[in-house]
């Protein structure tokens, strides 16, 4: 027993372990300039158990160093605060990772927050009208209330498509049944009811100039090459209206805050002399995926889940990619009962944050960023204080209880949209108790250890 | 004598700290233009703020003078021969660049290249700043102006809600605004700083709901 209370605070353990934590260091850094990924490097080394089991040790080596000083003596105060400021700093380290935070909020100016989301974490997030769950994903599955969600798949890495209008071969418009898609122009009705078209064509505008020269009344969608898709009208008088779906559709109509789902809307107007007609034509948006291989960059792998959802005696799949930051569509269940998201874990902090304004200055004559700058209010959600702050890069905004606001990011790069900022924001709950009193506490310690002569403990002991 | 000669001395130096005038500005709240409330009588809320040197005087129009005409200024400031003006348009569309537009033709340019006009976004609105020199109502002036609009995804989501108790808010909230500060070339030079940093920090009172 003595034999090992001796080697767990000798120099040798001190040095095996350093050497240790320095292959490791070196380890995880060859991994992470391989792959380019700090999230790789952090999951397979320094968060590994090893790593973490290697603090500890260091932990245990430097106490038993200093208890074999026992009984201490006043030539031991150096080397005793020196080894107390270590076990603060170490403390302070562990105490960070278990009860500290650091998120991410991503703000448009003009808008607030007081929610942050924690990067590479994942929580499933079901609503419904009256309120809201976050489901860990390490939680899952699970039940609430009558709705049973299991998970089917999980894959590391997808890719969305969303085509609007054409998918799989047929032309999707919502309450007429699917049309096939045609190589050539189909054969028209010579009446006055409309004609609804869906070609594929090499030459678009060939097949465009064709369709503008007909006399009855027509809209066609033609999918290019690419799988955008142009849309021709023609009316009866000829009058002609076109319009471009990209294959990424940006621009879509929200019924019921997502509720009732999605759609992308073609609005046709005609007018003459006596009318103006104006026709509405509407296809859902539904994203579909594609299972990929995973990046080595961690980071830009968007995972996709697939839940099983079982209410009542129904049963429903569905398919949901991962949303680093939270902020993109929910998806429907059940007839709009209830919506899904699968995103970061999001944590309240106690202060509302409002974006003022996010600049960005770029270099003379170029479009590169030389620095970022906000302006944010800072609402303290305890006492209801309001504080104006301004963070820009190196100029950090801390508040009473040690909550950091950094900028981090502004987008886009012009003046010429509302900009968005995104901030990162800390806290370590005993950087003041713990961590900085055990930094000044090794300086004491090295200060009296080096400069102090022996002689002087000597005539103290003495 | 001496004693005198000391109480003395420790009253000039006690008048001699006396704190310099605060000159810094303060957060002023303005009006938005008048709406009818559920009874039908006019209510105006405040909707904006900025940050007003205390040099500047400010002009509100009477509470009892309707201000819905939107040629009319929601407030008004000057400073020396500076006109600074405040408008908003709740009730129509007017794009930014056509009012640039408009105050380019107003302000009869020297030469072309004496106007610049720079984009500018703050507060979720986003839109131009000019800034020329020439001759407006036969005097030569420089302006400084500001024409902003809500960001539609923004202002979308604000129109949701015109139908909460709210919504006359809302409408003000997200009408666009102009800020106009026309004066003699070199007065302007001299208050630019203070004009632009009313500008840039003028902002909606309440926050724009957004998820």
């Amino acid at each position: 027993m003595s034999k090992l209370y001796h080697f767990l605070g000798s120099v040798h353990f001190a040095v095996s372990l350093i050497l240790s934590a320095a292959f490791l260091v070196i380890l995880g850094t060859f991994f992470e300039a391989k792959t380019g990924s700090h999230l790789a490097a952090t999951e397979k080394i320094y968060s590994h158990p090893i790593f973490l089991a290697l603090l500890i040790l260091f932990f245990i080596n430097i106490l038993f160093s200093a208890l074999r000083r026992w009984p201490f003596r006043i030539k031991h105060i150096p080397f005793l605060i020196t080894h107390l400021g270590l076990l603060m700093i170490l403390s302070g380290t562990m105490i960070k990772s278990l009860f500290g935070l650091q998120g991410t909020m991503g703000l448009l100016e003009g808008t607030g927050k007081e929610a942050v989301f924690l990067n590479n974490t994942q929580e499933l997030l079901i609503e419904t009208k009256e309120g809201s769950h976050q489901i860990p994903f390490t939680k899952l599955p699970t039940q609430i209330g009558a709705l049973e969600v299991d998970v089917v798949h999980f894959a590391p890495h997808s890719e969305e498509r969303t085509k609007t209008w054409i998918e799989n071969g047929f032309l999707y418009i919502s309450g007429l049944a699917p049309i096939p898609v045609k190589d050539e122009i189909p054969q028209p009705k010579y009446d006055d009811s409309w004609n609804v078209f869906a070609i594929r064509s090499l030459h678009v505008e060939e097949t465009m100039q064709t369709l503008k020269k007909y006399s009855y009344p027509l809209i066609a969608f033609i999918q290019d090459p690419e799988e955008h898709v142009h849309l021709v009208a023609v009316n009866k008088e000829g009058q002609t209206h076109y319009e471009h779906f990209p294959k990424d559709q940006k621009t879509i109509v929200i019924y019921d805050q997502g509720y009732g789902g999605y759609a992308v809307q073609a609005e046709i107007p005609f007018h003459s002399k006596d009318s103006h007609s104006k026709t509405i034509l509407e296809t859902p948006y539904i994203p579909s995926f594609a299972l990929v291989e995973p990046h080595q960059k961690w980071e830009e792998n968007r995972p996709l889940l697939w839940l099983k959802l079982s209410l009542n005696d129904k049963t429903e799949f569905i398919a949901l990619q991962y949303d680093p930051f939270g902020t993109g569509l929910k998806w429907a269940a059940f007839q709009g009962k209830y919506l899904f998201r699968f995103q970061p874990r999001f944590v309240q902090i106690p202060y509302h944050v409002r974006l003022r304004k996010a600049k960005q200055t770029l270099y003379p004559n170029s479009n590169q960023p030389s620095g970022y700058e906000s302006d944010l209010w800072i609402t303290d959600l305890r006492s209801h204080v309001t504080t104006e702050a301004s963070i820009r890069m190196n100029q950090v905004f801390e508040t009473w209880d040690g909550y950091r606001f950094y900028l981090a990011n502004i987008y886009p790069n012009q003046e010429t949209k509302v900009k968005g900022a995104q901030i990162i924001i800390n806290h370590d709950p005993v950087k003041y108790l713990v961590t900085y009193p055990g930094c000044f506490m090794i300086a004491l310690g090295m200060i009296l250890l080096f400069f102090i002569p022996k002689k002087f403990y000597l005539r103290a002991q003495s | 004598m001496y004693l005198i000669v000391r109480c003395l001395f420790i009253f000039l130096l006690t008048i001699s700290c006396e704190k310099t005038p605060d000159s810094k500005p303060n957060w002023e709240e303005i009006g938005g233009r008048d709406e009818a409330d559920l009874s039908g009588a006019l209510i105006r809320y405040p909707v904006y703020r900025a940050k007003v040197p205390k040099k500047w005087l400010r002009k509100d129009p009477a509470p009892f003078e309707s201000n819905f005409d939107s040629t009319k200024p929601l407030c008004e400031f000057f400073l020396d021969a500076i006109r600074i003006t405040v408008h908003n348009f709740p009730n129509e569309k007017i794009p930014p660049f056509a009012q640039i537009e408009r105050w380019k033709r107003q302000l009869q340019p020297y030469l072309p290249e004496s106007i610049s006009i720079l984009p500018e976004s703050q507060g979720g609105f986003f839109g131009f700043q000019l800034e020329g020199e020439g001759i407006f109502k036969k005097n030569p002036v420089k302006m400084f102006a500001w024409a902003m609009q809500m960001d539609p995804e923004l202002s979308q989501n604000l129109e949701t809600q015109t139908n909460s108790p709210l919504g006359s808010y809302y409408k003000q909230m997200k009408a666009s605004y102009t800020i106009k500060a026309v004066g003699p070339p070199e007065q302007m030079e001299a208050h630019k700083e203070e004009i632009v940093l009313f500008a840039r920090s003028f902002e909606l009172i309440q926050e724009i709901p957004y998820e």
